[in-house]
């Protein structure tokens, strides 16, 4: 029932170098270092009761994720789907969003305020799509369902994320 | 890789990257996760088990190496005779034995389903009864009171179901119709026999 030590080294050696990484992808979902490190950890768990198939899959990370993504939208439909409709903070109107290196504080308080009105699953699109770089075609089997739900999701997180004033609507384009 | 084209698009990704950026996870419990992750495989094992001993066991059950109670036909239930019953139709109580075997049947019915059975009026219609049938031979105990022995070979009696009064009764040299019996109700038929060791009855409903 063990694990060859062998294969927990190489589960250690995958944990001490991904496991940042991970949670920082999972705080994108979330919002909350603790929920992110929680979903992380038990993500990471089951990646050990399957290691040695995910590891000759070579995809443990993309295994990690998706566990971490499933638990995410599983929350979601244990917990129900309400969003708190929370204002965003400091979303008076602003200047037009440039494409600057360098990201303003405020902008992150803003965003962070945003991300957290949306939906799980538009938060989810909108993470694998611009965060991971995904293409729609990616994103959609990523998250088990279909491109053109994929697209909604995204345009609908980005229309919010514009309303906070991130996103200027100028500039929007098909997701 | 995918190209989003747009700026707000460029431009939302340099944010989450820099809003996932700033976050400072504590380091990794690894030997948390590694221990959570041998508890967790030890609960796999202990499904998969289950679910390999609930398959074989369907498989065993399915293949007749395990009998199933459902499989075959289901086994008459054990069917004695009511006490109450044969204490009035022996009409006396006693406990005196008699070699002979005699068949008693009986069906809980009403007065109105019973009324043929009888040549006189059984008063109310819906009154709950049980028609029992004697056949066979009767030794002195076993004769209701008034009666010789051995003159009659079918003794029919109505008694009151919740009383166990006799309110009729007629003796026939014939046997009443088991179709008859069964259109009473369900019929419980019994051989009684008188042993040394006691009564004992061998019954069957139909």
């Amino acid at each position: 029932m063990r694990s060859s030590p062998g294969a927990e080294g190489q589960l250690s050696e995958f944990v001490a170098a991904q496991y940042g990484a991970l949670v920082r992808w999972a705080y994108l979902l979330t919002g909350e270092l603790a929920a992110a490190q929680d979903l992380t950890q038990s993500a990471l768990e089951r990646l050990c009761v399957r290691w040695s198939r995910v590891r000759d899959q070579q995809a443990p990370g993309a295994y990690v994720r998706r566990t971490i993504l499933t638990l995410f939208l599983n929350e979601r439909r244990r917990h129900g789907t309400a969003v708190a409709s929370t204002e965003v903070v400091g979303s008076s109107p602003r200047q037009p969003a440039t494409v600057d290196p360098i990201v303003r504080l405020d902008d992150q308080l803003v965003l962070d305020a945003a991300l957290k009105t949306l939906p799980r699953a538009q938060r989810a699109a909108l993470v694998l799509r611009y965060y991971d770089d995904l293409s729609v075609r990616d994103t959609a089997t990523f998250m088990r369902c279909s491109e053109s739900a994929v697209k909604t999701h995204t345009a609908r997180a980005l229309a919010r994320l514009q309303g906070s004033g991130l996103v200027d609507d100028t500039e929007r384009t098909e997701a | 890789m995918t190209d989003h084209g747009g700026a707000p698009q460029r431009r939302v990704a340099g944010l989450l990257h820099t809003y996932a950026d700033h976050v400072q996870p504590d380091p990794p419990d690894i030997e948390r996760i590694l221990s959570g992750g041998r508890r967790r495989r030890r609960l796999s094992w202990l499904a998969a088990g289950a679910v390999v001993i609930v398959v074989l066991g369907g498989v065993a059950v399915g293949i007749n190496i395990v009998p199933s109670s459902t499989h075959h036909p289901a086994q008459p239930p054990v069917v004695t005779v009511d006490q109450r019953i044969l204490r009035a139709v022996n009409g006396l109580g006693g406990t005196e034995l008699d070699p002979h075997a005699y068949r008693l049947q009986y069906v809980p019915t009403t007065n109105g389903r019973a009324a043929p059975l009888f040549d006189n009026s059984l008063g109310q219609y819906n009154v709950p009864v049980i028609v029992a049938v004697a056949q066979g031979h009767y030794s002195q105990t076993h004769v209701p009171s008034g009666h010789s022995v051995d003159t009659f070979g079918t003794l029919v009696v109505l008694f009151d179901r919740h009383t166990m009064a006799v309110t009729a009764w007629r003796t026939s040299g014939d046997p009443v119709p088991a179709a008859t019996l069964s259109s009473l109700g369900r019929v419980t038929d019994c051989t009684i026999h008188y042993p040394a060791t006691g009564p004992t009855s061998t019954c069957r409903t139909y």
